[in-house]
């Protein structure tokens, strides 16, 4: 069957009542939890994650994909709005977005571009991933455990160089993850191991209550320090919107187009690549267009920059999907959540997802459609109370996410055990971030270290304990070409920091 | 006044030595990891192949070399400032938890509601009932009867036995 009639086989299982309010459900979360500043794609997902447990698998992947995606939409409006972005990808658009609406006296425009070039770059991305993620999974089935090893270990890596200011600890904390997830059982032989005698940790580190607390109640502890911060109200635009005057004219929606598409592709590419994600893909849209003709220079209000960021990080977003689903290889922090949710349902993303479960794959996908949709029309429709929402104070909202935070770590575990879990997570994780560290890259490996694991077991069993097997596979040996790149990069750069200095 | 100094000069080292206090945690759990690694749970088996510590000690012994580089590169790093502002949310969160032992979650979320936003961030009434009813709404409407999650009731549970 070809991809367009899986495809359409996805909408049949999308279109059911519980999974359109649901897709609903996330894109408006997702537009609130962007829009806020400070809170995060990566943090909206993590403390929606115990909510799920109610749902199958395709409903819950479907309302946290949905939350995940609309939330590059949310971030351009405190972006566009109050100068402030929501989340990062949304710091370029800040640099069109906010001279357009104040000083042009454009904001309606402003969000509405900011919309228009969401969808057009996000549909060009599902395009791509529809073609893509099965695709990637076919190459995937000729991928051996050793080829699956280095791969698995060039992704963790380079989510570590790629985050981050120093890839020296991107990768530390790519094997604290990696330990923290040896805790518990042998995958193999179901022994006991790191579990110091205690009984809850024979069950390992529990997942969720990990996340939350590394992404959301360390998100907590950093924003106790700016929750005073108000909304500098000359900075902030006061002009009063409306649906019907935030409509582009025709000339407007030319401009926008161009950029948008070019955007849209670029993005999607970007968005594939692991720890790449949808920040990169914004500033690369960008940096791109203005290489091209605009109407205004870029930087000044310009409907072309506005345009190349957004369709690019949406892109991006959607682009994202293709080695989550097909190889299992998460590209972000988000993806790492949303995979790590995949595998608590008993789904494992990989190439054989697209066979063996192709219901859940081609729903997944088409729920994306449907969310793009949904959450377009919903954008569009709460631009006249935009501004009531932005400036909910940042006091109000750390309790109510402090009470989630134990709440949701509580309905995991049933037991105090998984907040203490998200308690300790989160308390490093805040030292961690503070110290320059970045967490995303943790939380990937964390979810992904008993597949690195056990392919790397049946590596070494193939051949008897001899390295050279990852050498022999021409696949696993251009990995690793481009590991020992990656690692040793930093380790040369600072040896010549360090003799520079001398 | 004395003791103000004193543990202020004490997070002040600990704030000022970060750079270098990582890695060497770090350092510490992964000679944990290589010695139970391969100590107790084994690392090769001849005829088996990997035994149960034969990953965790590889990837110890990477942890542990880049440890070590870091702590070596870590002289110029900068160092981290915290607000003790911050730590606030930590001591919320455990005044919540140690309440439910006592009058049990429900009760001590809606307790801490209202203290966190009446009192420490003194909000109106208006916007600390809000608030309030909308957390309340969360963790007993979707929680408790959609998720059929049993929150724990402390000692409330053996008044009313």
């Amino acid at each position: 069957m070809s991809n367009f009639s899986m495809l359409f086989n996805g909408f049949s299982v999308v279109f059911t009542f519980q999974n359109v309010a649901v897709c609903l459900l996330g894109a408006i979360l997702g537009l609130i939890v962007g829009a806020m500043p400070g809170i995060g794609s990566l943090a909206g997902v993590a403390l929606l994650l115990p909510l799920t447990y109610k749902f199958n698998p395709t409903t819950a992947i479907i309302l946290l994909g949905s939350l995940y995606y609309s939330n590059m939409y949310g971030g351009s409006f405190s972006a566009i709005l109050l100068n402030i972005p929501g989340d990062s990808p949304a710091v370029m658009t800040m640099l069109d977005g906010y001279p357009m609406a104040k000083k042009k006296g454009r904001p309606g425009q402003a969000l509405f571009t900011a919309n228009m070039a969401s969808f057009i770059g996000g549909t060009i991305g599902m395009i791509i991933l529809t073609f893509l993620g099965p695709g990637l999974a076919n190459v995937g089935l000729h991928f051996g455990p050793q080829d699956m090893t280095s791969l698995l270990l060039v992704a963790m890596t380079s989510i570590g160089w790629l985050v981050g200011k120093n890839p020296t600890q991107g990768v530390i904390l790519t094997m604290i993850g990696i330990l923290l997830a040896c805790i518990g059982m042998d995958p193999q032989s179901g022994a006991p191991r790191y579990n110091f005698g205690n009984m809850y940790l024979m069950g390992g580190v529990s997942f969720v209550p990990f996340v939350i607390g590394t992404v959301g109640f360390s998100q907590v502890l950093r924003l106790m320090s700016e929750r005073n911060e108000k909304v500098d109200d000359d900075k902030m635009v006061k002009q009063k919107l409306t649906i019907k005057g935030s409509l582009l004219s025709l000339h407007d929606f030319r401009r926008l187009l161009p950029p948008a598409i070019r955007s849209g592709i670029l993005g999607t590419f970007v968005g594939v690549l692991p720890g790449a994600g949808a920040t990169t893909g914004a500033f690369l849209g960008y940096a791109m267009n203005k290489a091209f003709k605009s109407e205004e220079p870029f930087g000044t209000g310009a409907i072309e920059g506005i345009a190349s960021c957004e369709a690019a990080n949406n892109a991006a977003a959607a682009g994202a999907f293709a080695p989550l689903l097909a190889l299992g290889i998460p590209g972000s922090g988000t993806g790492a959540v949303l995979l790590g949710g995949l595998m608590m349902w008993g789904l494992n993303p990989g190439p054989l997802l697209f066979t063996n479960n192709p219901d859940f794959a081609w729903g997944l996908i088409s729920s994306l459609f449907l969310a793009n949709l949904l959450t377009l029309m919903i954008a569009i429709g709460v631009i006249p109370f935009l501004i009531k929402i932005l400036t909910v104070p940042v006091k109000v909202i750390i309790p109510v996410v402090l009470v989630i935070c134990m709440v949701g770590s509580y309905a995991n575990t049933y037991s105090m055990y998984g907040v203490v879990i998200m308690i300790v997570s989160g308390v490093v994780s805040y030292i961690c971030e503070k110290s320059g560290y970045s967490t995303a890259p943790m939380l990937l490996s964390f979810v992904l270290a008993p597949l690195l694991e056990s392919n790397m077991r049946k590596a070494f069993i193939t051949s008897q304990g001899s390295v050279s097997i990852f050498f022999t596979s021409p696949i696993s040996c251009t990995f690793m070409i481009i590991l020992f790149v990656i690692v040793l990069t930093p380790v040369i750069r600072g040896i010549l920091k360090g003799v520079k200095n001398k | 006044m004395e003791e103000n100094t004193t543990k202020k000069s004490f997070f002040g080292l600990v704030s000022d030595h970060l750079p270098q206090i990582i890695p060497i945690c770090t350092s510490i759990m992964s000679l944990i990891w290589i010695f139970l690694g391969l100590s107790k749970y084994g690392f090769w088996d001849e005829y088996k192949g990997p035994k149960t510590g034969f990953f965790p000690t590889i990837i110890a012994f990477v942890m542990l070399a880049i440890s070590i580089f870091a702590l070596v590169t870590s002289k110029n790093s900068a160092k981290p400032e915290f607000d003790r502002e911050n730590w606030m949310a930590a001591l919320g969160m455990l005044s919540m938890v140690l309440m439910s032992y006592i009058v049990g979650m429900e009760l001590s979320i809606l307790i801490f509601m209202i203290l966190w936003l009446r009192v420490y961030e003194k909000c109106t009434w208006k916007v600390t009932a809000i608030t309030t009813a909308v957390v309340m709404f969360i963790v007993i409407g979707a929680f408790r009867l959609w998720l059929g999650i049993q929150f724990p009731m402390g000692l409330f549970s053996l008044i009313l036995g």
